[in-house]
């Protein structure tokens, strides 16, 4: 029993770089700033979730499982209010937008 | 006051339940960081007023189905990233903002930049609409259809 919950964390962690790396990737190819934030959200919801549930099979039930259960709640609930932070700030310095942007610099 | 003894209550249960330590130390950094956060939730006068416009009972059926979504969307941007330029159409456009309370527009405007591929820019754009930026020309097709939109509405009481 415990080396399948051992190799299903390590699996859900595998899984969890890969899409990190995926995140890595889409930041330095995508060609601009709000692109490259699309890629950044990738690894802020399923790759955090890979990982953390690599953790919580790591560390079994106790007060450590809890404690990563409300480190996943808050980075789904902080990270896309960072995103728009970023992008709405972004907007506001009039950066343009790579393709299709009907009203650049109007807003 | 009564929201304001709530918010105190549901604070120490957490600090509790997460530090699980009793020295005195530790409880006077508890009360200390309370207190702070308490008084910054008071001064900024975001305490709710009692009434809830959210339904506390449909939302784990939203957040499954967001969930869905979300891993959807996920393997849609993973395979874009992967396969380079050629599979992005970055797009920027107007989507309408239904009906919604301020509380209905945080969940709706969250959950759009939760999913990859679309980030809300501009929440009370003029006009009642949603400024979004997406990857893909797809993403704001997926939103025009208004199925999200429908859902946060049937969270509304």
């Amino acid at each position: 029993m415990d080396s399948v919950i051992a190799i299903a964390g390590g699996i859900f962690a595998v899984l969890g770089i890969v899409l990190i790396l995926t995140g890595g990737l889409g930041v330095m190819r995508l060609p601009d700033f709000y692109t490259r934030m699309h890629a950044a959200g990738v690894t802020e919801t399923l790759a955090a979730f890979f990982i953390v549930v690599a953790l919580m099979l790591e560390v079994g039930w106790g007060i450590g499982f809890f404690k990563l259960l409300f480190i996943m709640l808050f980075v789904l609930i902080t990270s896309p209010t960072a995103s728009h932070a970023l992008a709405k700030a972004a907007r506001h310095g009039r950066l343009r937008a790579h393709g299709d942007d009907p009203e650049a610099g109007s807003s | 006051m009564r929201s304001l003894l709530t918010l105190i209550t549901v604070l120490v249960v957490f600090w509790v339940s997460n530090s699980g330590m009793f020295k005195p130390l530790l409880l006077c950094l508890g009360v200390a960081s309370i207190a702070l956060t308490a008084w910054l939730t008071w001064r900024l006068g975001i305490l709710g007023g009692g009434k809830r416009p959210i339904s506390m009972v449909r939302l784990p059926r939203y957040f499954a189905w967001l969930a869905i979504q979300v891993v959807q969307s996920n393997i849609d941007v993973v395979r874009r990233v992967w396969t380079g330029r050629a599979a992005i159409s970055p797009t920027v456009a107007r989507v309408p903002l239904p009906a919604l309370s301020d509380a209905g527009k945080v969940i709706y405007a969250n959950s759009i930049t939760l999913t990859p591929g679309t980030v809300a820019m501009d929440v009370d754009a003029p006009g009642g609409t949603l400024l979004v930026h997406a990857l893909s020309r797809d993403g704001i097709a997926d939103l025009e259809s208004g199925e999200m939109a429908r859902r946060v509405q049937g969270l509304e009481r």
